[in-house]
């Protein structure tokens, strides 16, 4: 049975005249890794900032587990918002036992945390003396104090080295493997791509589609092909269904179509015509193209 | 939840420097003047016995019952108590400047529980501070009174409480000025004019009635000038009783000043 994680209902937050959020409606189940990709103020953080209790929605509401929330509920939710923020003048261990003290966790968890993060040689230094991918790593560490069900990032590759980036999301997709539902802010596409199960897509505070990653990188629609023969395979793929257009580059034949398209069925058709393949590849539309499309027209929205 | 929101407090300023050194600092004055101030004092009468043809007796600001108004008197001037509403307005404007009021909303604090710890952290300043001010005058109520009966020591010693509301009252409005402004400096600054030349300022041009309800003035005149033997002589009197109505009026103000904090947390964004 799906279990509902968050569920948003029709928030909107104005600051000043600025609309930062509009009317969003989004459902997060348990298991995902919820991607909010948008450009930069387009209500990313506005959203988590509201259903983490520090920024105070103008209407609408939401639910943790089905329920109000409230300051125990976020005990059970492990969050970094925008920047890590911590005592400076602390040890990270101390850090850590402010945390695990609100959040009524056993001092014993701390070392397991600095552990998964890699900061346990660390544990007794203070945190201004840290870099800025050590406290980011700090801060998720912080995060998973207890166990928490849930995991919220706020750009948590942001400032960091092409290492640290790499570290962190190997991080994320590891805590996900063992069954943490994570929601994940962030304006890279690429980011959301390899790392999230699900995606929101945001834009001037609105929401203009919620689905699957999958989904949203769409159906395949183009192949690249390969013949001995080229004259007689193009010849036979512009008898085929649907087709939108060829196009021939560096000895390869590209077809465009209209709809779905199926390679194993193309292939057999060809062979059926005498045309053997050399080469036969499926290109996806990158999850680039389809945000870029998806910002430029509002109306193709999906709930 | 007070052991455990004093705790998460505690925590925080673990090793944190400045506290500590400010901390220092206070006791260290405090000390230095209650001990300084007799010496001085000491000096004086003995120099003026020598050149005064009449016997001049012993007078001493530390036997008792007479130390614990002089003490609380001292310890409750302006500077001194200036110096725990500083402490308590960093502790209140850092959590906005390491954005740390944020986090600890996020991990699981509500907003009524961050303004809660602070107020139980100045109820706990208030109160150690008050238990300091308290060994220092039984010391020096024990090295300056002959006969020590449990009678004359504990009369008066009510003057504890109110250098205890006094501390109160002027950290609680440390307190809300901090979680209003958000900026230490500001608050600082704020905090000072107000006390030291805005109310007083204010005070001169209210009518009579007015006066005592303002509260960096109600909190002063909790404890007022001890009379000594001089100024008795020159016929000037002050309260040696500690006022009902001032008692009220500061206690009206702490929780007025803790109502506003809490409100202005409630109401913002963080």
């Amino acid at each position: 049975m799906i279990e509902q994680i968050l569920n948003i209902q029709n928030l909107s937050k104005s600051y000043g005249s600025i609309k930062a959020l509009n009317q969003l409606n989004l459902t997060v189940n348990r298991g995902e890794i919820f991607g909010i990709l948008g450009p930069n103020g387009s209500g990313k953080t506005t959203t988590l900032g509201i259903i983490l209790g520090v920024t105070l929605p103008n209407s609408g509401s939401c639910t943790w587990f089905g329920e109000k929330p409230s300051a125990y509920l976020r005990t059970r939710i492990g969050a970094v918002l925008e920047q890590p923020n911590f005592y400076p003048h602390l040890t990270a261990r101390q850090n850590l036992r402010v945390v695990a003290r609100i959040k009524g966790v056993p001092h014993s968890d701390i070392m397991r945390v600095l552990a998964i993060v890699g900061l346990e040689h660390r544990a007794d230094h203070r945190f201004k003396t840290f870099s800025y991918g050590m406290k980011q790593r700090l801060a998720i560490g912080a995060a998973l104090l207890g166990d928490p069900q849930v995991l919220i990032l706020d750009e948590p590759t942001n400032g960091l080295d092409p290492q640290g980036i790499a570290e962190i999301r190997e991080l994320v997709i590891r805590i996900a493997s063992r069954g943490i539902t994570i929601i994940m802010a962030s304006h890279l596409l690429d980011e959301v791509q390899k790392v999230c199960t699900n995606v929101a897509v945001l834009r001037t505070g609105k929401l203009i589609y919620t689905g699957p990653v999958d989904d949203m990188v769409g159906e395949t629609t183009r192949l690249e092909l390969v013949a001995p023969d080229m004259t007689a395979l193009h010849a036979a793929i512009s008898e085929l269904d649907g087709l939108n257009e060829i196009t021939v580059t560096g000895g390869r034949l590209v077809a465009n179509f209209n709809h779905k398209v199926d390679p194993a069925a193309v292939n057999k058709a060809l062979a059926e015509k005498g045309i053997y393949l050399s080469h036969l590849a499926r290109q996806h539309r990158s999850l680039e193209s389809q945000f870029l499309e998806l910002l430029s027209n509002p109306e193709k929205t999906k709930a | 939840m007070i052991k455990k929101l004093l705790t998460i407090e505690m925590l925080k300023i673990g090793s944190y420097r400045l506290f500590w050194v400010l901390i220092f600092i206070l006791a260290a004055g405090l000390a230095a003047s209650f001990w300084g101030v007799e010496s001085i004092l000491q000096e004086a009468t003995d120099d003026a016995r020598h050149n005064s043809p009449i016997p001049i007796p012993d007078i001493s600001l530390y036997s008792f019952p007479g130390v614990w108004h002089n003490l609380t008197f001292m310890a409750g001037t302006r500077m001194f108590l200036l110096l725990p509403a500083f402490v308590i307005i960093l502790l209140v404007t850092n959590e906005y400047t390491f954005r740390t009021v944020r986090q600890n909303v996020i991990d699981g604090l509500s907003r009524d529980q961050i303004v809660s710890a602070k107020i139980m952290f100045v109820i706990l300043i208030a109160f150690s501070l008050t238990l300091y001010v308290a060994i220092n005058g039984l010391l020096l109520g024990m090295l300056h009174t002959p006969v020590q009966l449990w009678g004359t020591i504990l009369s008066k010693s009510w003057f504890l409480l109110a250098f205890f509301l006094e501390v109160l009252g002027f950290s609680m409005l440390a307190m809300m000025i901090g979680f209003l402004v958000q900026k230490s400096i500001f608050a600082l600054g704020i905090l000072f004019v107000y006390s030291v030349i805005g109310e007083p300022i204010a005070v001169h041009y209210s009518p009579e009635w007015l006066k005592p309800l303002l509260p960096v003035n109600a909190i002063a005149r909790l404890i007022e000038l001890p009379n000594s033997a001089m100024m008795k002589i020159f016929g000037i009197h002050f309260n040696e009783n500690i006022s009902i109505q001032d008692v009220l009026v500061t206690l009206f103000w702490s929780t007025a000043f803790c109502t506003i904090s809490i409100w202005v947390v409630r109401k913002r964004n963080l």
